[in-house]
């Protein structure tokens, strides 16, 4: 990805709004950054018909979940537009949720400045963060999909090398690490990484309200 | 299989059946055969009313109206007369009612003869001598008469055998088997009498009328008796002594004064019995009228035999009390107590008579499908001409996709009472359980009780039941207390053209029981609620709030930002569910591992951690055991990131002794000597670990900081 021209913050606290445009600025300078208050607010941007390269979404919003605008966007760009999950929160549900929404990228709210904007960098490098909970979670999921649905869409099974990426992330290993201890080089890593993304995102809205319904349950 | 079981019972009657119809055929046959039916005339001539085509009488040349003047080749004989046969005899006594069976019998003897020589006389007078031969008489010559009264007592016959072999012991149904058994009698002689073309052997003719009219009596006697106790037990007399008294009461008619002939006894024997059989079911009707279930079946049961006996006198006896001639063939006039039989036979579903229920169909329906498969087998083989082995294939064949389905069809329609399916209860249940609001959930409940019973009533009830009972002989269920709703009393079921049975009350068992397990699972699930809330409400109180306290009493600013990231991050563990949890220990140390590296990558310090791997990859620990360890090692990272100046920080993990070792060395400018900085962090180190039973250790090295932690990791209930 290069760097981003156009960026859309969707966050209603107007301090973390703030304190994220600023930290978008100062990653990517010259972008054009807009800030959006709630879903409605963001919706209308979007009907302007400009689509952003890189969105920052929080999930929790006054009038909806930001899960539903990351799958909009995801569906009006047909994946052009990388949008990114800012939340305060990290569990698996949350994460899972936002993956299978098109989410490409999960970055914590109360990070300080200057780590959010290491964070924004390497988005733009293509590195897509992972922490080891959600690889972790990555691998029992892919080891729980039903048989059926694998022979019917043979890609969304993972590849032994996207599996050792998985395992080797989820035993606590940066990326950088895991390349290391694979022999190749990070780039080939952050690749495993996308094409897991990927696999995930294939997951249709059906699966995803699936996925999510079955962990509600648990 | 048990001798008394219904279906070998059954078996007994259906072979009693075989074995009267075989005896009726053999005493209609084995006569020898004229092939001809007489009409006696007034002034005592015997002419030839009709000839079988092809007959011994019409190969002899006879024809029709031809009389019939006499037995044997003697011309000069005198001429036989109507009074020889017994024709126009209404014996006035017993006596002359014996004398002429006497005549018969002897004229019956002379007929027997073979070859017989019979002398006829045509129309103008003029006699000569027939000789008939071939006289034996073909079963399809044996006339509707015959084969139809025949007919109709073995019907009335399987239908008491099949009641009487469900409950062999009872004697209502003992009763009822009874005037079955004499409706056989009475029908079997009727019919053996209506085979006979002239006159009848002795034995066979006394034999015919004995049975006749001992089987009226005794079916007079039989349904008086049924109806004093049965559906409600009128009187404790033993009335099953009203059969063999009556039978007796007219046997002995003969000894009274001018001896009157048994068989003008018996007619009146019968009348006076019919109208007891009334003033019984009245008083039955009367002794049950409390009882629903009990009318309902007085009502049906009366009304078949009024209606059958009834039709019977009304078509035969009345007509001719009134000189008139009968609406129907008297000949068939039998058939009308057949309805009787019927009637019971449909009323024992609609009703319970004798409490059977569809259990009663049922093993119908399996004897059915045996006579099914055999009388097609038959058919087939005779009919079809075929191969035993292929009509016996041919008939299967028949029997499993005509006659199943058929069978399973009218199974649906005599005892088609929707079951529901076990998913649909479920899911009907599940909806009831699930009404949060108490006094709606109970309304849902009665709903769908009202949905699968469909009764007319509903009332709570004070009985304490542990489940559902049958009430008042089936016209209620009593249902014991679910959903919030007390126990109640249902009546009147499937709007009160039905009584509850076996099934129903199973039903009810399942749909309580069902609906006791998954309140459980629901109570059980609000208990876990509410659980939840009070530790996510302990958890925001004592981590989160004791941080944004001392967030808020910090004077320097960064320090204020640690304090509300780490409020944040306990909120995280709150919402995620982890706090308080056991956790995987593998997974604890690849998450602080994780979060080490990208804390000392920001901090642009080198991380040399090797990833561990625990002896048990399931290990499980404490949650105040990783708790402490994982807030101790950040704050020596912490400290080693602010003051230690370090470009590389070495971490090893080891398992020890049930103790987990972290060894954290840096290559900074190690411990000053002055207190404060981080020294004072020390004291907080050991203030962690010491919580958890563990401690801290500072060997001497060369250059940097090397902090030893152990901790106890104890097998947790959960590993």
């Amino acid at each position: 990805m290069t760097s981003p021209e156009t960026a859309l913050v969707l966050e209603d606290q107007a301090e973390t709004r703030a304190h994220l445009l600023a930290a978008l600025s100062e990653a990517f300078p010259g972008v054009v950054a807009r800030g959006a208050g709630d879903l409605a607010e963001a919706r209308s941007f979007l009907d302007g018909g400009r689509l952003p390269d890189l969105a920052l979404v929080d999930l929790g919003l006054p009038d909806g979940r930001g899960v539903d605008f990351l799958r909009d966007l995801a569906e009006r760009s047909g994946g052009a537009t990388r949008s990114v999950v800012v939340t305060i929160y990290a569990d698996d549900a949350h994460l899972f949720d936002a993956i299978a929404a098109g989410a490409g990228g999960y970055l914590l709210k109360d990070m300080g400045r200057a780590d959010l904007v290491r964070y924004l960098r390497r988005l733009e490098a293509g590195e897509t963060p992972l922490s080891p909970a959600v690889a972790r979670r990555m691998l029992d999921y892919f080891r729980a999909r039903p048989a059926p649905l694998a022979e019917v869409e043979p890609e969304a099974a993972l590849t032994p090398r996207e599996t050792e990426v998985l395992r080797l992330i989820g035993r606590g290993l940066r990326s950088g690490e895991a390349a290391k201890v694979m022999g190749v080089t990070e780039l080939t890593v952050a690749g495993y990484v996308k094409a897991i993304y990927r696999k995930l995102n294939i997951c249709s809205r059906a699966e995803a309200a699936l996925e999510a319904q079955r962990r509600g349950l648990v | 299989m048990r001798v008394s079981s219904p279906t070998t019972l059954l078996l007994g009657v259906v072979l009693l059946c075989v074995a009267t119809a075989l005896a009726g055929v053999w005493m209609a046959i084995s006569p020898p055969w004229l092939g001809a039916s007489f009409q006696a005339r007034p002034d005592g001539a015997v002419v030839i009313a009709q000839l079988v085509p092809d007959g011994p009488l019409a190969r002899a040349g006879a024809k029709v109206g031809d009389r019939l003047a006499g037995v044997g080749p003697d011309l000069t004989a005198p001429p036989l007369l109507a009074s020889d046969t017994g024709a126009f005899e209404a014996a006035a006594t017993e006596r002359a009612h014996q004398a002429v069976m006497r005549r018969q019998a002897a004229f019956a003897d002379a007929l027997s003869a073979r070859p017989l020589a019979l002398r006829l006389a045509s129309a103008d007078g003029a006699p000569r001598a027939v000789t008939l031969d071939a006289r034996i008489r073909p079963l399809s010559r044996l006339g509707a008469e015959f084969w139809a009264n025949l007919a109709f007592g073995l019907i009335a016959t399987l239908i008491v055998g099949w009641v009487w072999a469900l409950r062999p012991r009872d004697l209502a149904t003992q009763l009822f088997a009874l005037t079955g058994l004499s409706m056989l009698a009475f029908t079997f002689g009727w019919a053996v009498n209506a085979s006979v073309e002239l006159v009848a052997p002795g034995p066979m003719a006394a034999g015919g009328h004995l049975l006749n009219m001992i089987g009226a009596v005794a079916y007079g006697g039989a349904m008086i008796a049924f109806f004093l106790v049965y559906p409600t037990r009128v009187t404790r007399l033993p009335v099953a002594w009203l059969v063999p008294l009556s039978v007796l009461a007219w046997a002995l008619t003969p000894l009274l004064p001018g001896n009157p002939p048994r068989e003008s006894t018996g007619q009146s024997v019968t009348t006076i019995q019919m109208a007891l059989i009334i003033v019984a079911i009245g008083v039955q009707a009367f002794a049950s009228r409390k009882n629903p279930a009990a009318m309902a079946a007085a009502r049906w049961l009366g009304l078949s035999v009024i209606l059958g006996a009834g039709a019977f006198i009304g078509n035969v006896a009345l007509p001719i009390t009134l000189g008139r001639e009968p609406f129907l063939d008297t000949r068939f006039s039998l058939g009308f107590f057949v309805v009787i039989y019927v009637g019971m036979a449909v009323g024992l579903r609609r009703y319970r008579l004798f409490e059977l229920d569809q259990w009663a169909f049922r093993i119908l329906f399996y004897i059915s499908a045996g006579a099914a498969l055999l009388a097609l087998d038959g058919l087939l083989i005779t009919a079809l001409g075929a191969a035993p082995g292929a009509a016996l294939g041919l008939s299967l064949l028949v029997v499993a996709f005509a006659y199943l389905p058929f069978r399973d069809l009218l199974w649906r329609l005599t005892l088609g009472r929707r079951t529901m399916k076990e998913h649909e209860m479920f899911a009907a249940v599940a909806k009831v359980a699930l009404v949060h609001d108490v006094e709606a959930r109970a309304k849902a409940w009665r709903d769908l009780l009202a949905k699968v019973y469909e009764p007319l009533e509903v009332a709570p009830s004070a009985a304490v039941r542990a489940r559902a009972e049958i009430l008042e002989e089936g016209v209620g269920l009593g249902l014991p207390a679910a959903a919030g709703s007390t126990a109640l009393d249902l009546r009147f079921p499937f709007r009160g053209r039905g009584l509850f049975g076996t099934a129903q009350a199973q039903l009810a068992d399942q749909l309580v029981s069902l609906l006791a397990q998954i309140e459980q699972g629901r109570d059980a699930y609000a208990r876990g609620v509410i659980e939840e809330r009070l530790r996510i409400a302990r958890d925001l109180h004592d981590d989160v709030g004791a941080r944004l306290l001392s967030g808020l009493h910090r004077q320097d600013l960064s320090q204020t930002r640690e304090a509300m990231r780490g409020a944040i991050g306990d909120l995280r563990s709150i919402v995620s569910g982890l706090s308080g949890r056991d956790l995987p220990l593998e997974a604890v140390l690849a998450d602080l591992r994780h979060e080490t590296a990208e804390r000392l990558d920001a901090a642009g310090i080198a991380l040399d951690w090797p990833p561990v791997e625990l002896a048990d990859p399931d290990r499980t620990a404490p949650y105040r055991v990783y708790k402490n360890l994982t807030s101790a090692v950040r704050e020596v990272i912490s400290n080693a990131i602010r003051h230690a100046g370090a470009a590389r920080i070495t971490v090893d993990v080891r398992e020890a002794d049930g103790c987990l070792v972290v060894t954290l060395a840096d290559d900074g400018v190690g411990l000053p000597d002055t207190p404060g900085g981080r020294r004072s962090g020390l004291a907080n180190l050991e203030r962690r670990l010491g919580e958890i039973g563990g401690q801290v250790e500072i060997p001497p090295v060369g250059r940097g900081l090397t902090i030893r932690l152990s901790a106890p990791i104890p097998v947790s209930a959960a590993a």
